[in-house]
Order: C-alpha cells, then sequence, then structure tokens
C-alpha cells in the first residue's frame, strides 16, 4: 500500500509539473496526462496489466510495462539526442559569428597595421 | 595550367591549448610568407597571445566547439578576405611547412580541386602502432562511406581551391570533420589527388592526438549525420 501511495504522489506531482508549464505543447501535456492515468490505473490494480499483456501476446504484465518503458525511453533519449545536437551547431555558428565579428572590431580599432590584435 | 603563387596560399590552423607548440609552427610559415589564420577554439592558456604577437590573423572561439568548427571558420574568414587556395594545418606541429609547395605543385599538375596529404605515401616518424591501426580502420571505413580511393584519409594537411573549400561546407563541429571533408568531396564530385606528406609524431602530438575511444565517437557522429540526411 505504501508503495502505491508513494508511487502515486511522484505521478501526481509529474503531470502537476508538466501541465502548469507554458513551455510544454498541448500534445505533450495530454500524453502525459494519458501515460500517468495508466500509470495510477496499474498501480492500484496491476492485474490489468497482465491482461493486456496478455491480449499482446507477452506472458507477464511487467514484461510487457519493461518493453514498453525502454522503447519509449529511447525514442526520447534519441529525441533529446536531436535537440542538443540542433542547439550545438546553433551554438557553433553564434560562437563564429562572434569570433569573426570581434576581429573586425578589433582590427577597425587597431587600424590597418595589426593583423590579429 | 594554373600556377599557383604561394602567397596566394591561407593556411587555416585551429588551435586548441597549444601554447606551447604555437610559436614554433608559426615561425617557418610566416617566413615562407603565407597568410596564416589561426582559430583559437576557446583555448584556457596563452594560444592567442602568442599567435597575435607572431603577426597572424588570430579569431577566437569565446568556447570550445571543436576542431571541424574551427576548421570551417578559419574557411570562411580566409575566403571573405579573398583566399585563392585553402590550406588546413595541424597546430601540434605534425606537418612539415616544405610539404606546402609539393601539395600546391600536384594540385596544378593534376589541375585538381583538392590535394589530400597522404603519410601512406609519404613517411611517418615514431607513428604508435595502435594509431597505425585506428587509421588504417578509418582508410577502410571511409573508403566504404566515400567510395574514394585513398591510402590516408585523417590527414591535416590539404589544400584546396577557393571553389573546392565553398563546396565543402563542414557541419561536423568536432572531429569528424576529416571523412566529412571526403564525403564532400565525393558528393561534390570534386577533382582530388593524394600527395606523400611527412607527419611527425613527438610525445607531445601523441598526448594530443585521438584516442581509440575518440574513433568511436567519430564513427557515431558519422552514422548519425548519415541517418539525419
Amino acid at each position: 500500500m505504501i508503495i502505491q501511495i508513494v508511487l502515486t504522489v511522484i505521478l501526481v506531482y509529474l503531470v502537476a509539473k508538466v501541465v502548469s508549464q507554458p513551455l510544454f505543447s498541448s500534445l505533450a501535456k495530454v500524453g502525459t496526462l494519458v501515460v500517468v492515468a495508466a500509470g495510477i490505473l496499474f498501480v492500484f490494480w496491476p492485474s490489468v496489466t497482465n491482461s493486456i499483456a496478455h491480449v499482446m501476446g507477452v506472458g507477464r504484465g511487467a514484461d510487457l510495462f519493461s518493453y514498453l518503458a525502454i522503447s519509449v525511453g529511447s525514442v526520447i533519449l534519441f529525441g533529446f539526442y536531436l535537440r542538443v545536437r540542433s542547439l550545438e551547431l546553433r551554438n557553433v555558428e553564434l560562437v563564429r559569428q562572434l569570433a569573426i565579428q570581434q576581429f573586425y572590431i578589433e582590427r577597425s580599432n587597431s587600424g590597418p597595421v595589426a593583423k590579429g590584435s | 595550367m594554373v600556377q599557383i603563387e604561394l602567397s596566394d596560399i591561407w593556411i587555416i590552423i585551429p588551435a586548441y591549448n597549444e601554447a606551447a607548440v604555437i610559436a614554433s609552427v608559426l615561425e617557418p610559415l610566416i617566413s615562407r610568407k603565407y597568410h596564416v589564420v589561426v582559430v583559437d577554439d576557446g583555448s584556457t592558456d596563452d594560444t592567442s597571445k602568442i599567435s597575435r604577437r607572431a603577426g597572424v590573423y588570430v579569431l577566437r572561439h569565446a568556447v570550445n566547439v571543436g576542431q571541424g568548427a574551427a576548421l570551417q571558420t578559419g574557411i570562411i574568414f580566409a575566403l571573405g578576405e579573398g583566399a585563392k587556395f585553402i590550406c588546413t594545418y595541424d597546430a601540434d606541429g605534425q606537418h612539415s611547412p616544405d610539404d606546402i609547395p609539393v601539395l600546391a605543385q600536384h594540385l596544378c599538375d593534376a589541375n585538381a580541386d583538392v590535394a589530400l596529404g597522404s603519410r601512406f605515401l609519404g613517411s611517418t616518424e615514431n607513428l604508435p602502432l595502435v594509431k597505425r591501426l585506428v587509421l588504417k580502420t578509418a582508410v577502410l571505413f571511409t573508403g566504404m562511406h566515400t567510395r574514394l580511393k585513398l591510402t590516408d584519409t585523417h590527414n591535416g594537411l590539404r589544400l584546396m581551391t577557393a571553389n573546392a573549400a565553398r563546396a565543402i561546407r563542414l557541419q561536423q563541429p568536432r572531429m569528424a570533420h576529416a571523412s566529412e571533408i571526403l564525403a564532400s568531396i565525393s558528393q561534390h564530385q570534386l577533382a582530388y589527388i593524394e600527395v606523400p606528406v611527412r607527419v611527425f609524431y613527438t610525445k607531445y602530438s601523441k598526448q594530443k592526438g585521438q584516442s581509440v575511444f575518440d574513433s568511436l565517437k567519430i564513427l557515431f557522429d558519422l552514422l548519425i549525420a548519415r541517418r539525419l540526411k
């Protein structure tokens, strides 16, 4: 019973955080709500996962849950990687433009003789 | 046949914490009247200061973003300054400045767009066995990836025309740029030639060089970049 309460509190906290953040899209908020609702259902009625697992051809509910967690986790991780990669490329462009502009500003301040000062 | 005036060559040197050797790398290049651009990739030492004192062009990245990004910054700058030929050159003292005219001569003779230095056609000193194996594996992989027939795919010494430099726009900010340059040569069907050059492995350059783990990271970057295209 204690673990059910702890998990429920964590899930409710998660959904409250996501829903209250303007940064997340409506789709992300609805998706989180669905996942959390399913989570609470499974926490209190774990036998439901067994029934769903049998329908999907998996032996146990716990196995089904593991497969889903790994699959969804991988997709989310790859999404994060792409976002980090995109940010990295934007960062590079900013750093580059700054370096080149800084060079010309310093050159115009110091006159045409010094190349790098 | 186009003749290359050595003073038309702009040498791009990406540098990260190379204060210990940068002066000795720059000195022979400056004395040969090349245009030299050091791109300080966010060094925390005196790389910029020493390079400025040497009288070369110095561009400074505010933070470290990678050798590929630094090369591209230098190439964009040099093209903006009217460079006719771009030479990429490592900052750790591995290359011989005497090889640059050799690259230029071969580029002219072959009427090529890009001349790529090859340590395996030329010579190496103190090349560690593990490094040799990694480089040979890279040659195999890059050959499959780009369909270019090369003996050395990760040599930092290259000479290219301004048009070739414009076509090769590096997107890989870190170390995968060497393979990316070759992929661009293949993609844009640029005429290329391999030229024997010398590479010197010093204790310093071995410390600064890429590890086997870095090679795996490069492979990962390339595979991901390929999937994202």
